[in-house]
């Protein structure tokens, strides 16, 4: 058997097919290369395990995979994670969400203590504290951990418990909270969708 | 005869397993064999049991080892107690690292690691029974678990040896040709865009021995390429298959109420037929018999002013 056989390019003006990674595809001059492919000596091969789909216009051709890879977090980005750590200017947030999908294993994000709010505040407790769900946005991804802000309505803590009994924690206010079991009031930098599904979209 | 005296290649020119000098030993690959993992496959080649595993792309701990441009691919060969003959001490050994280390480059010329910056992609090699020839048994499967995985490749990596036994070169040496003969050469290879990844050498060679085991590994190569890419193939068409059972048994469900509902409502309709036939019968006829009977008792004189 020759490599020939294996670089036998795929036809898919008439219908969808399937491919392999490193399947020769076709050239340059037949099509462009669109999503999962790559350009090797002006040769199109596929990236990943999927069907090759050729637009309506016969232009472009491009993979759909079959199984997408691992999220990996970018700048722009909205996560939602818990936080493990609250420190004096600095809080580490365990991102299990992004863009409304699934992270697993969690990815690491600081946020520092001027980007959790707008307003100046006095303390982290103001703020955030440990346990707590928060909607962040990524705005450096450069190197890890990431980094993340707060600001805005979106924004903000999407659920919390009592620090004082561990009850569930009622919005009163446009920053505050209540328990509903021992009725101590609790200050928090909140997203508009505290307690709502929508926070994970 | 001792072992070491004994002939590896019989007088009509196969080899003690019955194979010729291009075969390669028979060889199974399954993809998608771990739940926990992104991606996994075991091989089974020969007597080999490989299992591959591939988790990420995932955060990289510890993180003085991230790289801000691309993925880092950490492969971990290992082998299990049980794998060989004599128990192999579970300490990684220095083979094992080495083995790690080969592949990991082998696989790094093939993932597109920079789509994924500052992550890891964990490869882990479990060899659960060995035979001769696992590295290269190991990089088919762990190309087929990164493939399963969903992470981008410019193509799938087969392993093939090939080495000398009987100054003559031949393809996949098993464990006992591998001991017995005089050389091997594993090789990596991806078919597709014809490049060699993994390239070692154990013996003395001959330059024009060294050039045919690689071409003959190579030919092995795109034998065990094929294989894979039938895994890959088989793990999607089963998926589909269930679905479509799924959906036949469905259907067939479906089809049963709506044929007992249409029995019931048949019944219905020929249990309100009769009835209404019965009625018919009891107000139609009898009705006009009623009526001339009734007409007769008036027509008929009463025997009331007579008895007066």
């Amino acid at each position: 058997m020759e490599n020939e056989e294996i670089r036998k390019p795929v036809e898919i003006k008439e219908k969808d097919q399937l491919v392999f990674p490193g399947q020769f595809i076709g050239v340059i001059e037949q099509f462009l290369p669109g999503q999962n492919t790559y350009v090797e000596e002006a040769n199109i091969y596929s990236t990943q395990f999927g069907m090759a789909h050729l637009d309506r216009r016969g232009l472009r051709v491009k993979v759909f995979p079959k199984r997408k890879a691992q999220l990996v977090p970018t700048v722009g980005d909205v996560a939602v994670g818990e936080i493990v750590h609250a420190s004096n200017q600095m809080t580490s947030i365990a991102i299990t969400s992004v863009n409304g999908k699934e992270c697993v294993p969690s990815y690491t994000c600081l946020m520092h203590i001027s980007r959790i709010s707008r307003k100046y505040l006095e303390s982290m407790d103001e703020a955030v504290r440990t346990g707590d769900i928060v909607r962040v946005k990524i705005i450096d991804a450069k190197t890890l951990p990431l980094q993340a802000e707060s600001t805005g309505i979106n924004f903000g803590v999407v659920y919390a418990e009592c620090s004082q009994c561990g009850g569930k924690l009622k919005k009163i206010g446009t920053n505050k909270l209540k328990c509903t079991s021992c009725e101590s009031t609790e200050n928090r930098k909140m997203s508009i969708h505290y307690g709502s599904p929508m926070a994970l979209a | 005869m001792t072992e070491s005296e004994r002939k590896l290649i019989n007088p009509d020119g196969t080899r003690l397993d019955g194979r010729s000098k291009t075969d390669i030993r028979e060889t199974s690959i399954e993809a998608g064999v771990s739940s926990r993992a992104d991606g996994s496959a075991l091989i089974k080649m020969g007597n080999n049991i490989i299992l591959a595993v591939v988790h990420g792309p995932r955060e990289l701990h510890p993180k003085h080892l991230v790289n801000p441009n691309k993925a880092v691919i950490r492969c971990t060969y290992r082998m299990a107690t049980f794998s060989v003959g004599d128990r192999k001490r579970p300490a990684p050994s220095r083979r094992e690292r080495e083995i790690s280390k080969v592949m990991t480059e082998s696989l790094e010329s093939v993932v597109l690691t920079h789509l994924y910056p500052r992550s890891a992609i964990d490869v882990f090699v479990q060899v659960l029974q060995a035979d001769g020839g696992t590295r290269c048994a190991a990089l088919s499967a762990a190309s087929v678990a990164v493939a399963d995985a969903g992470i981008p490749m410019r193509d799938l990596i087969a392993g093939c040896a090939a080495g000398i036994i009987e100054d003559q070169v031949v393809v996949d040496l098993a464990d006992y040709e591998d001991k017995e003969g005089t050389g091997d050469v594993p090789l990596g290879y991806a078919p597709s865009v014809d490049e060699v990844s993994l390239l070692q050498m154990d013996g003395n060679f001959t330059k024009e021995q060294l050039l045919e085991s690689v071409e003959l590994a190579k030919e092995g190569c795109r034998q065990v390429y094929l294989i894979q890419r039938e895994a890959l193939k088989k793990k999607y068409s089963d998926i589909r298959e269930e679905v479509a059972e799924e959906i036949v048994e469905e259907a067939i469900e479906l089809k049963e109420n709506i044929e007992e509902d249409q029995a019931d409502i048949t019944d219905f309709m020929e249990e309100e037929e009769e009835e209404e036939e019965e009625d018919f019968i009891d107000y139609g006829d009898d009705d006009e018999e009623d009526d001339e009977k009734v007409v007769d008792d008036l027509l008929e004189p009463t025997t009331f002013f007579e008895e007066e």
